[in-house]
């Protein structure tokens, strides 16, 4: 019964997309060009990535704030080091810084047991500053325009290897967490802690590994966004992060942690991405696209708490009906 | 009951009787208001002796006049904080759209401005405190919205552009006796007033109790919602005011003033010592934090370091106090690692 709303959470989310796609394939012609939908596309495939991210972190339970300070740390670590030491080692390093904070966001909050929003503020204010460090209060730019132009070619002119590379690594991320036993060993935490501790899971490990992935994701995005805008501005990205948790709050992951999927959570990604998208082609201003997107997540989070408790009622009616069967069974 | 929630949320005694002076070490090391305090004692002494021109009189105004804004901000948060809601991540966006409205409205006189802004600061944090009290929404996913609704509006307002107040708003820049700015008061009194409610009233003390236990809260008879809302007006019209203090430095308003205030008062309300788990510190911590942060600040550009480093340096200062209450709130539990 859980797993079915679960599912239905996911499917919900995906007709939405659905829907939102004909709304607007239906009113504006343009929408169905090929330029637009690999825009779209394109989008999408950050918006997920990010989201994916944040999502691991969330099903196991914990919040990562840091992400909206990594993004902009990791395109400027990619156009600087890229600029002198090449492009590979840019990413490579860019992509390392991304892993460490997320390796410290992820230790600090399980050895010491402390709530990980305040050490993910911590850790934004930190890369946040090590963004202005790196640019030394100048624009980062790369001269190479080579690798961002070849990022962001059309193949099939829809898709580029750059948004191809994301949803690879969503759909990895979704088998770690649908087939694996890390996947299981992250709900698990989520679900209950001590009773994870208690029965032998390393908790400390799950919880870094959850905020590691989240920080390479956030580090992927930022690297690579550096290298096709080929600049590097230092600051937060407050507006990725909210639309991030638009997307897994719509995906159906629980901010109590231990629930949600990766396919809900993309299809809460395509969602928001067909909206945004949809929106701006009709020439609607970014601010009330942001409006409308603060919007959507007050309605998710005022729904969420009447929606799970219709469900838990009927988990439990159906659990209290089958313990009735056991007896007349026999 | 009163009197059990008042030993536990300051000092924890020992059953066993102790010598006076192992009893206030304990104490101290196990109070995390307390460590602030003492750290905080501890750098203006250190800034006195080493750093030049620190302890001029012209440098302590501009610190203070510096840390007066975010500390109320600061201390209007900790409210929520106490109360076990994590943060508001809505403050920024409070803050910078009530200097529009502090703006727009400065030709009706400079109270009556600052009265809107308080109003529009205080009934942003009502709605919020009903979602987040009445529907039980997660308090960080609702103000993430919320700023992000509330940046929304503005922009269309405003049209993204600067907004020019009509009218004089002197008063609010005012040195009292030629040493006290009118901000650095109302950052005294409130944190004061502040400190009053938490201690000493039935709703200072019910907002600590639903912090420390939400359910003891309700079997004892008290719904949490109320007190919740409370939290969030009380901290929505500090921010308000605190936006107006900020428009009426310039007499402008504009979307990007009080950007960095969000996450500074999140650092002054961490670093000050009270608890995100809810019900431990209190709004002194939370101004204590916010005095810290700055006078490091100060200091460090005394030294002649960046703004970056000065970054870095706060966001360390953040992870080193979350680590430190962290500590010790597992060895008041009396956890062990």
């Amino acid at each position: 019964m859980v797993r079915i709303y679960w599912h239905f959470r996911t499917l919900l989310a995906w007709s939405l997309a659905v829907l939102a796609f004909i709304a607007f394939a239906l009113t504006n012609p343009a929408f169905l060009h090929a330029g637009n939908l690999y825009s779209l596309l394109q989008s999408f495939a950050v918006l997920a990535l990010v989201a994916t991210g944040l999502s691991i972190v969330m099903i196991a339970g914990e919040f990562d704030l840091s992400i909206a300070g990594t993004i902009p740390l990791a395109g400027l670590i990619a156009v600087k080091v890229g600029e002198t030491a090449g492009i590979h080692l840019g990413v490579a390093a860019a992509v390392a810084v991304a892993a460490a904070v997320g390796v410290l966001n992820g230790w600090l909050t399980a050895h010491y047991a402390v709530p990980s929003l305040a050490v993910t503020v911590g850790t934004l204010v930190l890369t946040i500053g090590l963004g202005f460090a790196v640019a030394g209060g100048k624009i980062v730019t790369l001269t190479d325009f080579e690798p961002g132009l070849w990022l962001d070619q059309a193949i099939a002119e829809i898709v580029s290897p750059r948004a191809l590379l994301y949803v690879v690594l969503v759909v990895a991320a979704g088998w770690l967490m649908a087939k694996t036993w890390s996947g299981v060993k992250i709900r698990a935490v989520g679900s209950d802690r001590q009773r994870s501790a208690a029965s032998g899971l390393p908790v400390t490990r799950v919880l870094i590994l959850a905020f590691v992935i989240s920080g390479l994701f956030a580090g992927v995005a930022g690297a690579l966004q550096g290298l096709t805008l080929a600049s590097g501005a230092p600051g937060s990205d407050e507006a990725t992060l909210l639309q991030a948790v638009t997307a897994a709050i719509i995906g159906g992951v629980a901010l109590t942690g231990g629930k949600g999927s990766i396919p809900g959570v993309a299809a809460g990604a395509m969602l928001l991405a067909v909206v945004g998208n949809g929106l701006s082609l009709q020439g609607t201003s970014t601010a009330i696209i942001q409006l409308i997107n603060g919007g959507i997540l007050l309605l998710i989070v005022v729904i969420d708490r009447p929606l799970n408790r219709i469900v838990n009622k009927s988990v439990e009616k159906s659990m209290s009906t089958s313990q009735h069967r056991v007896p007349t069974n026999r | 009951m009163n009197t059990k929630i008042a030993a536990r949320s300051t000092l924890q005694k020992p059953s066993l009787p102790a010598t006076p002076v192992a009893e206030t070490i304990k104490r101290i090391t196990t109070d995390s208001s307390a460590i602030i305090a003492v750290t905080t004692v501890l750098l203006f002494i250190l800034a006195c002796i080493f750093v030049n021109e620190f302890a001029t009189v012209t440098n302590l105004r501009a610190l203070f006049l510096s840390v007066a804004l975010v500390g109320i901000a600061a201390v209007g948060l900790s409210i929520i904080t106490i109360v076990g809601r994590l943060f508001a991540l809505s403050v920024s966006a409070m803050v910078a759209v009530s200097t529009i409205v502090f703006a727009s409205l400065l030709h009706t006189g400079p109270w009556t401005a600052m009265a809107a802004a308080v109003l529009f600061g205080a009934l942003a944090g009502a709605v919020q405190g009903f979602f987040v009290g009445r529907l039980g929404t997660d308090p960080i996913v609702t103000t993430i919205a919320a700023a992000a609704i509330l940046i929304g509006f503005a922009q269309i307002v405003t049209g993204g552009r600067n907004v020019q107040g009509a009218g004089d708003a002197s008063v609010f820049g005012l040195t009292i006796f030629g040493v006290v700015p009118v901000q650095v008061l109302a950052f005294f009194v409130l944190t004061v007033l502040a400190w009053w409610t938490h201690r000493y009233t039935v709703l200072g003390r019910r907002v600590t109790l639903v912090g420390l236990n939400e359910k003891a809260a309700l079997v004892s008879g008290m719904r949490a919602w109320p007190v919740i809302l409370f939290a969030f007006i009380g901290s929505g019209a500090m921010a308000g005011l605190a936006g107006g203090l900020l428009s009426s430095e310039s007499g402008q308003g504009n979307l990007q003033l009080g950007g960095t205030f969000g996450f500074d008062a999140i650092t002054a309300v961490v670093v000050g010592g009270v608890s995100v788990k809810g019900g431990t510190g209190n709004p002194v911590g939370a101004a204590t934090g916010a005095v810290l942060v700055g006078l490091l600040g100060n200091a460090l550009v005394l030294l002649g370091l960046s703004y970056e480093v000065q970054l870095i340096f706060k966001g360390v200062l953040v992870l080193l106090a979350v680590v430190a209450t962290g500590i010790a709130s597992n060895r008041q539990s009396g956890r062990r690692r």
